[in-house]
């Protein structure tokens, strides 16, 4: 897969894609479209914000994008890599290896210090860590003087930004944010969010990030707002007040 | 609030079925305890019973030769008792224990442990226990009746010869009939072979005598009126008894033999019980656990704390009914699983339908009931302490004992045990001893679990080091989740840690038997060969196969042990029954040395007997002085003291010349012999001319020393094969122990395993990561348990009388250690199965 990888990602220029994306739950009449026909693209080194209201597909959308759920039909690409057409197995390789998540909590596993939580991904594959990067990460989320804690001596931010740097560490393709704010005061959201800024303005990470607030919306580069399962319009340099605006229309 | 309870109850189905599975084992095993030893006593019930059908009276010697075996007396006293008003029919028998039928390969039958009787055939109907289910009676000199179920085992039809060995080398006589006991092919597995009166007095060695008159009663007479009739024609010495009082001396004889055996399992039953209270335990505390933010939103809408005590109990009162009623019938299978033990492992019981008593219900039903209240009583008190503020809180509060008030809860436990346990052996009662060290144990293992708790993390993570390389992260994750909760985990491995103490124990004792018989045959046997029935069933047989041996011309020394029973004078009037045990005392000086401390083998003659320090003792004679015995035959004897030994083998046999027991007992049958072979003679050449001689004797085994230990040694294996197969149902449980624990804390980690899952923990990885929590569990258990085991193994052999060597099986305790790994490893199986198949979108998703 990595042998490929410098050719495939100067052609194609999103990190992430998907081609008719189509997810349902159910059957019969209790058939639900979470996600219908969705055509879009994930640019490398920018910051997406996805919007809807509930039950939009927002949720399903960045799920199929992170391989941690199928598509019914139409495919998902990390970069090259068909997630769609992989099994499970290979799936869990691919997150672990190209992909970092921040969750809205429930982040850190409990038994692991903080420093070990960053490192997890590295333990699971087996794989020694980048120590420098690894720093370098740690300084940026200011969480240098917490990594023998274990997440019940952290704080709700400092908790969030152990996970930004776990999904960081490994240097992923991409990284993904389930509402990560949802469960912050505002001083801890607005630091969390300006390391995913960083992060993508200083070390050219790419980021996609689930959420229903429109000031953290307004720090990606680009919103996609997202009802009943399709996209229906995006917005390339929101404001908190734009997004606002624009969310009122969706209901 | 029982609404709730029970919506509780039915919404989680599979933990209420882990739950009650501990309790339905426990009480399916004293359930089936009971069962079995009821159906045992039934069957002699019954045996007896028909035995004695016809017969009202029993006229027999007041002397007993052997434990509930009477002397002989003169056949003349039959006519005597016929001739008695109200008598219908009075017939004299003999019986032999020791009448050995030979298969048609001339290879002897066996019986694994029951006897092998002849006797003579009862002409009168009603006074025949056995019946014929084909051919006729036996009526010459050559003619003989056997079981149908010898007949069957021996490929034996009427008109065939059959061989046989009594008192005399194999002889054969015509099968002329084929028997029945009562509806059964043979009396509870015993052999029997039948002549008419006159050819099995001869045979046996009882000429003109007979063991027993049975009379039946005229109609109308009572059988208390003709005890006294017949009773007033009797010669002193001789009694007349009902025949229902005969039957219950019997049945009751067998039934203290047995009682052993019941007292056994039912104590194995109860263990299992009581490590079933310790899974019930930690399930009550986990649910309450995870449980924490409903109970909580009970008590925040109005629920007291004792209303929420009330409701765990009641879920504890639902799960302890259900599983008891399931244990008890479970019981009828596990009463015929033991069955099916004991014959696997050479111990074939006798059998009827199996006895479910109202006793059985009530035993099982409140142990299993009483045992999952208490079990459960502590956490739903904790229950009740739950604020209703928790309700709103972000997890569970972390509830957190102190580990000092658990280190002296914990060390009190043990320190009364420990004083019960190791003091017991300095009580004089012996049911209060063995109760004293039984409940010991039982505080000791209470104690321990209680400190474990605290020792559990430590433990946990000094046994968890190595599989951090092994197993890598999930190695490391699984050690993690180990030390997390280290009161859960202490509590998973206590009931593995009492089932592996108890292996040990077993191991330690059997070891140590094995090695202090060794020692034993050493120091005071140094006889080359031993020669006896096979088995431990100790039939006696003919002196002439001594005889025979002592022929040979390579065989040395021959000393045959002739054991019978009698009266030894106490003073002051009283006297008890004792062993007494006639040998030549020349030979003897060859293959027995007990270590006498005055007098020896050398001064024994005709008249004389050696005895062992402690009777000498208690009789306040030394060598020179003389006692007075009293004699089946010979009646009242005196006997001048020539020999006293210090060994403790045959502390309570008195030992004479042969020709002293053959003027003391009228049947004269060796039990054991030992020979040596003569100077300069092999052993293998010895060996081989003793097996020539004997062969007549193929109820026979000749083994030399080594055989011997090794037969000692293979009976006790077969012992603790027995005993492993009883535990093996408390390490089952303590293994549902687990797989109920990790099943629960699988449930309540899901999000943090879906976590695992979408950073990149593969399926295989978590699977592993569960099965090394499992692992270190089970290490805990072990490592905790055989320490136990050896320190309460070690010192209950060290105090036991007999057990000459302490021996400690250290290769079986390594083994032992790796099995409850690997116990652990079967606990995980599905619980990390279902960690493995969790579906990743829907464990994080779950709020």
């Amino acid at each position: 897969m990595s042998g490929a990888d410098g050719v495939e990602e100067a052609r194609v220029e999103a990190a992430a894609r998907a081609v008719g994306a189509t997810k349902v739950y159910g059957e019969g009449d209790a058939q639900v479209r979470a996600i219908d026909a969705i055509d879009v693209e994930f640019p490398a080194q920018a910051f997406t914000a996805i919007m809807g209201p509930s039950g939009s597909g927002k949720s399903t959308l960045m799920h199929c994008m992170a391989g941690l759920d199928s598509l019914t039909s139409g495919q998902a690409f990390l970069g090259d890599i068909e997630l769609s057409r992989l099994g499970e197995k290979r799936r869990t390789r691919v997150r672990r290896d190209y992909i970092g998540f921040i969750f809205q909590s429930f982040n850190l596993v409990p038994t692991l210090t903080a420093r070990e939580n960053i490192t997890l991904p590295f333990q699971i594959a087996g794989r020694k860590v980048d120590e420098e990067w690894f720093d370098t990460v740690v300084g940026a989320v200011d969480i240098a003087d917490r990594l023998t804690h274990r997440p019940t001596e952290l704080s709700g931010g400092q908790q969030q930004r152990v996970a930004a740097a776990r999904a960081l560490a490994s240097r992923p393709r991409i990284v993904f944010a389930d509402e990560p704010t949802g469960a912050l005061d505002s001083k801890s959201g607005a630091d969390l969010l300006g390391f995913m800024r960083r992060a993508v303005d200083e070390f050219d990470q790419t980021m996609v990030m689930v959420t229903h607030d429109p000031t953290a919306a307004a720090y990606s580069d680009r919103v996609l707002f997202l009802a009943d399962g399709h996209i229906v319009d995006t917005m390339t340099d929101p404001t908190a007040d734009a997004v606002l605006d624009r969310m009122k229309t969706l209901g | 609030m029982l609404r709730i309870t029970l919506r509780e109850l039915l919404a989680n189905k599979v933990r209420l079925l882990l739950t009650a599975v501990a309790i339905v084992l426990g009480v399916g095993f004293v359930s089936g305890s009971y069962v079995l030893g009821d159906t045992l006593n039934k069957t002699f019930d019954e045996i007896f019973e028909d035995a004695f059908a016809g017969t009202d009276v029993i006229v027999r010697s007041e002397t007993e030769v052997a434990p509930d075996v009477t002397a002989p007396i003169s056949d003349g006293l039959v006519s005597e008792v016929a001739a008695v008003d109200g008598v219908a029919a009075a017939e004299g028998g003999v019986l032999l224990n020791g009448a050995v039928i030979l298969d048609r390969d001339g290879d002897a039958l066996t019986t694994g442990g029951a006897p092998q009787f002849g006797a003579s055939w009862a002409t009168e109907e009603e006074l025949n226990p056995y019946t014929i289910k084909e051919g006729r009676p036996p009526a010459t000199a050559d003619e003989v009746v056997i079981d149908a179920g010898s007949a069957s085992d021996g490929g034996y039809s009427i008109g065939d010869r059959v061989a046989i060995i009594t008192q005399e080398p194999t002889r054969e006589f015509e099968l002329v009939g084929i028997a029945g006991f009562g509806d059964d092919d043979n009396l509870a597995g015993a052999t029997t072979a039948l002549w008419d009166l006159e050819t099995a007095q001869r045979l046996f060695g009882l000429d003109g005598q007979v063991d027993s008159v049975s009379v039946a009663a005229d109609e109308g007479v009572s059988v208390d009126t003709l005890v006294s009739r017949i009773d007033d024609t009797l010669p002193s010495g001789v009694e007349a008894v009902s025949a229902q009082s005969v039957e219950e001396e019997n049945a009751n004889a067998i039934k203290d033999q047995l009682s052993f055996l019941t007292i056994a399992l039912q104590a194995f039953g109860f263990i299992a019980v009581f490590v079933a209270a310790f899974i019930i335990f930690n399930t009550f505390s986990i649910t309450v656990a995870q449980r924490v933010r409903r109970l909580a939103l009970l008590r925040a809408v109005g629920a007291s704390g004792a209303q929420v005590t009330r409701m765990v109990m009641a879920e504890a009162v639902v799960v302890g009914v259900l599983a008891s009623v399931a244990g008890l019938f479970l019981g009828l299978g596990v009463a015929a699983g033991l069955q099916e033990v004991f014959k696997a492992t050479g111990f074939e019981l006798p059998t009827t339908t199996l006895q479910f008593l109202p006793r059985t219900i009530i035993v099982s039903l409140a142990t299993g009931i009483v045992v999952t209240l208490i079990a459960a009583y502590l956490p739903a008190r904790k229950a009740a302490g739950i604020p209703p503020v928790s309700a709103l809180r972000e997890g569970g509060p972390d509830v957190h004992e102190s580990s000092r008030s658990t280190i002296i809860g914990g060390t009190i436990v043990t320190a009364l045990g420990a004083a019960l346990f190791f003091g017991g052996p300095s009580l004089d009662d012996t049911p209060l001893i063995f109760g004293s060290i039984g409940v010991g144990a039982l505080l000791i293992f209470v104690g321990v679990a209680i400190l474990s708790q605290v020792a559990a993390r430590p433990l946990a993570s000094w046994i968890g080091r190595p599989l951090q390389s092994i197993g890598r992260v999930a190695g490391k994750l699984g050690r993690e989740n180990a030390m997390r909760d280290p009161r859960r985990t202490a509590r998973t491995a206590a009931a593995l840690m009492i089932g592996l103490a108890l292996v040990a124990v077993a191991n330690i004792f059997s070891a140590s038997l094995v090695a202090s018989t060794d020692r034993l045959l050493d120091d005071q046997f140094p006889a080359d060969f031993i020669i006896r029935s096979p088995g431990q069933s100790f039939t006696p047989f003919s002196p002439q196969a001594g005889e025979l041996i002592a022929q040979e011309p390579g065989v040395g020394a021959v000393a045959a042990m002739r054991f019978g029973q009698f009266q030894v004078d106490e003073g002051g009037g009283l006297s008890r029954d004792e062993a007494v045990i006639g040998s030549d005392p020349a030979a003897l000086e060859q293959v027995f040395d007990p270590d006498f401390s005055s007098g020896g083998w050398g001064d024994l003659t005709e008249g004389g007997v050696a005895i062992s320090e402690g009777q000498s003792e208690s009789l306040d004679v030394s060598v020179g002085d003389s006692i007075d015995v009293t004699f089946a035959r010979s009646g009242d004897q005196t006997l001048q003291v020539q020999g006293i030994f210090k060994e403790t083998t045959f502390e309570s046999s008195y030992f004479i010349t042969l020709a002293d027991y053959e003027q003391g007992f009228a049947v004269q049958q060796d039990t054991i012999v030992f020979a040596n072979a003569a100077e300069g003679v092999s052993i293998e050449e010895a060996q081989a001319q003793i097996d020539d001689a004997l062969t007549a004797f193929p109820n026979l085994e000749v083994q030399n020393q080594n055989e011997f230990k090794q037969d000692q040694q293979d009976q006790i294996n077969q012992l603790l094969t027995l005993v492993f197969a009883l535990l093996a149902l408390t390490i089952i449980i303590a293994i549902f122990g687990i797989v109920n624990t990790l099943a629960l804390t699988i449930f309540e980690r899901t999000r943090e395993i879906g976590l695992l899952r979408a950073v990149g923990l593969s399926p295989g990885q978590s699977r592993w990561m569960v099965v090394w929590e499992a692992v270190i569990v089970g290490l805990i258990g072990g490592v905790l348990g055989l320490a136990l085991g050896v320190v309460l193994g070690a010192w209950l052999t060290s105090v036991t009388p007999d057990l000459l060597v302490v021996s400690v099986p250290w290769p079986n305790l390594i083994v032992y250690l790796v099995l409850s790994a690997i116990a652990g490893v079967l606990a995980a199986a599905l619980p990390a199965r279902r960690a493995s198949k969790l579906n990743v979108l829907r464990a994080i998703a779950q709020e």
